[in-house]
């Protein structure tokens, strides 16, 4: 049998696109901590281990002390926080918030990879950020380097970008997106668990890049630090007393010596 | 038969009912207050977010260079014996409008424009405008906008730049925005230039306009927007009224803030009760404008 260059073309191209779909068709699960549940269209939710493969129709609960890492085939990482439950679809490219909060991590020229809570999808070809959803409440992105696509699918051009230090607060069944405000890169990661307690992220420089490019803004007085502080999840901003700082103390602060101000 | 499944039928119902319990309830929020997620240890686990204000920059000068050619049906725009002929019309305009309150703004301005014809250059003249006037915001109410400024037009040829006509007038300006999404906009306006002094006489007029837009951005450099504008123009002299049709439609690419090339149509129809002066035109071209505000 003659094999003619055009047919070992054809099944070079085959077993490419066979590879890649597997590849793309897998997630991982590289970190665990405390209680963490995997669940499926055929089976009960239980426990989750590191190493454990993911697929579409899966989904991935955290308990009130639970975290996790997830690491897709590109190498787009997704650490979830506690109480925060996202299912996989769409040949692991779509993730689905149902409530909690995911910092992402999606490297440069990675497939894009899409994240879906109510009407709202955040999507990105390379940045790093935060996305958080509280039941029909609020959903909050905020971007810490790269670019990141924020639009609803359910209108038509009804998009914007989200660039490094910008912060998007909205309802999950909007039908228009808001402005967005900005927000202090320096102080969000110093004070980030998401950050802190795993491995540094593979886009660490960029981040470092983007915070002295802020440093420089707000010395230009372009940014102006406001005592209007958002302490970790939900939409409360707190007045806080003391002058606002650009170097926050690397630990998380706490409550004391704030005053609470309804938003 | 009542009460008995078909084959098959628990795993459709495990996946369909399955998925409504989807995702597990460990992570169901409950006893939220007002919206806010219940305290628990890990609420501070995406971090603190410091809220930066912006300093406003407001840029009052606008400087904008711009070269449109186009193709045009009907070059004198005469009712018999059309010449088409392409056209060129180089301008530049410098607009100061220095921010008196956040919604009260002064504008002035110099536009000069030249206009050369191809074949019919006999046409060529060039346009000069001065304006000053005053323009108002009023976010309550849907965004109007309202301007009122002194416009001094003086048309010249191209050669010497002999006084072809010059006409003083105010110039009154309502414009109401709908924006449908962010992509989508309409706006409608009107508009009524009063000449309170012209030489010569008879080219003087007061026109009266209603005009609407529809602009979409398809994408964040690409944008489309269509036209319509009636004009009644009443002249002050032979007792002459024109009621004057503009369709217009463009294709905009913003290659960067400051650049922006663009594709341009612009149909016209004029009726008159002089039907001397009955005329339509259709020009179609296109063009690149460079804007630097600072």
């Amino acid at each position: 049998m003659k094999i003619l260059p055009r047919d070992l073309l054809i099944c070079f191209f085959l077993t490419g696109t066979c590879l890649n779909a597997a590849q793309l068709q897998e997630a991982h699960v590289t970190e665990v901590v405390k209680d963490v549940k995997l669940g499926s269209p055929q089976a009960a939710p239980r426990r989750v281990a590191v190493g454990e493969s993911l697929r579409d129709g899966d989904a991935i609960n955290t308990g009130v002390t639970g975290r996790s890492e997830l690491t897709f085939a590109d190498q787009t990482i997704a650490r979830l926080g506690a109480k925060t439950s996202i299912s996989i679809s769409d040949a692991t490219r779509t993730m689905g918030l149902g409530e909690g909060a995911v910092l992402f991590q999606i490297p440069k020229g990675a497939d894009r990879l899409k994240i879906k809570t109510g009407a709202i999808a955040v999507a990105s070809t390379g940045a790093t950020g935060i996305i958080e959803r509280h039941g029909q409440f609020y959903v909050k992105v905020l971007v810490l380097e790269g670019t990141v696509r924020c639009y609803l699918t359910n209108r038509l051009g009804e998009s914007l970008l989200l660039q490094p230090g910008q912060i998007l607060i909205t309802k999950p069944e909007v039908t228009t997106l808001p402005e967005p405000a900005d927000f202090n890169i320096a102080r969000e990661m110093k004070t980030c668990l998401l950050v802190r307690d795993f491995q540094p992220v593979a886009s660490q420089r960029r981040i470092e890049a983007e915070e002295q490019k802020q440093l420089k803004l707000i010395a230009k007085g372009t940014y102006i630090p406001s005592n209007l502080v958002i302490l970790g999840r939900g939409t409360q901003v707190t007045l806080v007393n003391e002058a606002p700082s650009t170097t926050p103390s690397p630990k998380p602060l706490t409550n004391a010596g704030y005053q609470s101000r309804s938003p | 038969m009542q009460g008995q499944a078909p084959p098959g039928s628990a795993q459709n119902r495990a996946q369909l009912l399955g998925r409504q319990a989807y995702p597990g309830a460990s992570a169901t929020p409950s006893g939220e207050t007002e919206g806010y997620p219940v305290t628990s240890p890990n609420d501070k686990d995406i971090g603190e977010q410091q809220i930066l204000k912006r300093a406003e920059e407001y840029h009052p000068f606008t400087i904008s260079v711009y070269s449109p050619v186009y193709w045009t049906s009907n070059a004198a725009l005469v009712s018999k014996g059309e010449q088409d002929d392409v056209l060129v019309a180089p301008g530049v305009t410098f607009m100061y409008e220095p921010r008196i309150t956040n919604t009260l703004y002064a504008q002035v301005g110099v536009i000069q424009q030249f206009f050369f014809y191809d074949q019919l250059t006999e046409l060529n003249f060039a346009s000069l405008d001065v304006i000053a006037g005053l323009h108002y915001y009023l976010p309550q109410f849907h965004n109007l906008s309202l301007r009122g400024y002194y416009d001094y037009n003086r048309l010249t040829d191209t050669d010497n730049f002999d006084e072809i006509f010059v006409d003083h007038s105010i110039i009154l300006n309502a414009e109401l925005p709908f924006r449908i999404a962010r992509a989508q906009q309409f706006l409608a306006g009107i508009a009524l230039n009063l000449s309170f002094e012209g030489n010569p006489e008879s080219p003087r007029r007061n026109n009266y306009s209603l005009y609407g837009s529809y602009d979409v951005a398809l994408s964040r450099s690409f944008s489309l927007d269509a036209g319509f504008q009636l004009v009644v123009r009443d002249y002050y002299s032979d007792d002459r009224t024109d009621v004057n049709e503009i369709l217009s439609v463009s294709a905009n690419y913003r290659v960067r803030d400051w650049l922006t090339l663009s594709a341009l149509s612009s149909f016209a129809w004029n009726q008159s009760n002089h039907s001397v002066f009955d005329y339509s035109v259709a020009n179609i071209g296109g063009g690149v404008a460079l804007t630097l505000k600072f």
